[in-house]
């Protein structure tokens, strides 16, 4: 396509503003689906770090643990980088949501998980992995810390995983 | 009306942070293949191209993958084939890091990640002139992408006086995360009082919010830049989260040729793939990538520093004013 003069001199005059707002209408639809809690990829967004504790209340987090059971009635406590290694700082986050919904039924999660088990060596012929999350209070002025009571959030078969 | 002061960076400049550039994503090189032994119900792709995707690809995949990016790499470092290699290494890291984000985590190294791709767009070859237009819009995407972290503190309540954000998240990261910086115990035992807190939280959005604002003129942009390099090692020094690929982006903006003299790397092009595969090798071994992240976090801050003392801000004042006449 040729543009003529006049039409190829609005272009150049155009081009600028053109090409700024459509970046910033992508960034904008972005942000908007970030903030909705899609966040996409790739996009032009920073963690925003939105952990705010107010003045002199307490702080409040949730922290993923993990117990196999063994056929023997054992059972043994698993952390999450124990279970995820290799996914190294982002384990903690990948946690929070690795056994939500439906994904404990399927076949090849049992089996991974029942793998992941079986390399870490605590015991012979794993049956169960429960998925516990513990809410965490650090008392606002002392930064004390106390564990509330474990509450079952996913419990996976591993026997004929 | 939509024209900008022309003759900012010269080409020796872009091609310098080029070679920066290059040098530290050789010794930081991606790690995408320890996704391959997640099985495919896990695979859970960000809104985006990773859609296209409806699994993880195998670890020979993924190993490949990490090779091109170390070729790529190489031969950003030696200057050859600069606008194939940029344009590849971008995409090929947004595919690699992509699957890795996959997982349910993204991080947030776009700035990195988007780099090669922009500034081969301006220019940074060092064999023909910069596009000053391209070096704004990078500018523009920069602090786009700071505004988002801005604003999402100040929705967070981060403004707010009766929170202390920086407190809370400090805390948080040291005493549930287990995870801090040298200084976290240093600065979680001083007193819990507002106004010592509560500037911090302010400084941090108005820091990441106020970039946009500063995004049309360079010598503002510059010392905004300064402030957030000594903002990535205060946040490093306290959180332990060295974000080196921020700061290490924001050297596009900085003069290189103005700064100092290196000799430039001149080799065959053969040189390159065997280069890339063999620094790939010995990466994977070796992970030299925690030191180097407290360097580029290190310099940085020093050079913003420098950049932010009265006598320099002068003289680049008296610099910025010299080019735009010229």
């Amino acid at each position: 396509v040729t543009l003529t003069e006049p039409n190829a001199a609005r272009w150049r005059m155009l081009r600028t503003p053109l090409v700024f707002g459509a970046v910033f209408v992508l960034w904008a639809v972005g942000f908007v689906l970030m903030a909705g809690g899609r966040e996409p990829y790739p996009a032009l967004i920073q963690p925003g770090f939105g952990y705010v504790a107010d003045k002199g209340k307490d702080i409040t987090w949730v922290e993923i643990r993990y117990v196999v059971t063994y056929a023997d009635g054992s059972s043994q406590g698993v952390t999450y980088t124990d279970l995820l290694p290799d996914a190294g700082e982002k384990a903690g986050y990948i946690a929070l949501t690795l056994l939500d919904g439906d994904r404990v039924d399927q076949p090849d999660v049992r089996a991974w998980l029942r793998d992941r088990v079986d390399r870490l060596g605590l015991g012979s012929d794993p049956v169960r992995l429960t998925e516990q999350r513990v809410t965490v209070t650090l008392e606002g002025d002392s930064l004390e810390k106390t564990y509330g009571t474990p509450v079952t959030s996913a419990d996976v078969d591993l026997s004929d995983g | 009306m939509w024209t900008f002061p022309m003759g900012e960076f010269q080409p020796v400049d872009l091609a310098r942070f080029r070679q920066l550039y290059a040098v530290y994503g050789l010794l930081c090189l991606p790690s995408f293949a320890w996704v391959a032994d997640y099985p495919d119900s896990l695979f859970a792709p960000p809104v985006g191209p990773l859609g296209l995707f409806d699994g993880f690809p195998s670890a020979w995949v993924l190993y490949g993958l990490e090779i091109a990016v170390a070729v790529c790499f190489a031969a950003l470092l030696i200057g050859v084939r600069v606008a194939v290699a940029s344009v590849a290494a971008t995409v090929l890291m947004v595919v690699g890091y992509g699957l890795t984000y996959s997982l349910g985590k993204i991080d947030h190294n776009i700035l990195f990640v988007l780099t090669p791709g922009m500034l081969a767009i301006a220019g940074w070859s060092g064999r023909r002139p910069v596009s000053q237009l391209a070096m704004r819009l990078w500018a523009f995407m920069v602090a786009l992408a700071m505004l988002s972290a801005g604003l999402s503190k100040a929705e967070a309540g981060w403004l707010d006086p009766s929170t202390q954000a920086v407190r809370g998240s400090l805390a948080g990261f040291r005493h549930v995360a287990d995870r801090s910086g040298p200084l976290a115990d240093h600065a979680l035992g001083l007193p819990d009082w507002s106004w010592l807190w509560e500037p911090m939280d302010i400084a941090a959005v108005t820091l990441e919010c106020g970039l946009v604002l500063v995004v049309f003129s360079w010598i503002w942009f510059r010392r905004a830049l300064a402030l957030l390099c000594v903002f990535h090692l205060s946040v490093a020094l306290m959180f332990g989260i060295v974000f080196a690929v921020n700061v290490l982006a924001y050297g596009a903006f900085v003069r290189w040729g103005r700064v100092t003299r290196w000799p430039s790397v001149a080799a065959p092009a053969w040189v390159v793939p065997a280069l890339g595969v063999g620094i790939w090798g010995v990466a994977r071994v070796v992970h030299p990538e925690p030191i180097v992240v407290w360097l580029v976090v290190g310099v940085g801050a020093a050079l913003g520093v420098r950049c932010l003392l009265p006598g320099v801000v002068w003289r680049i004042d008296a610099e910025g004013t010299a080019l735009t006449r010229r």
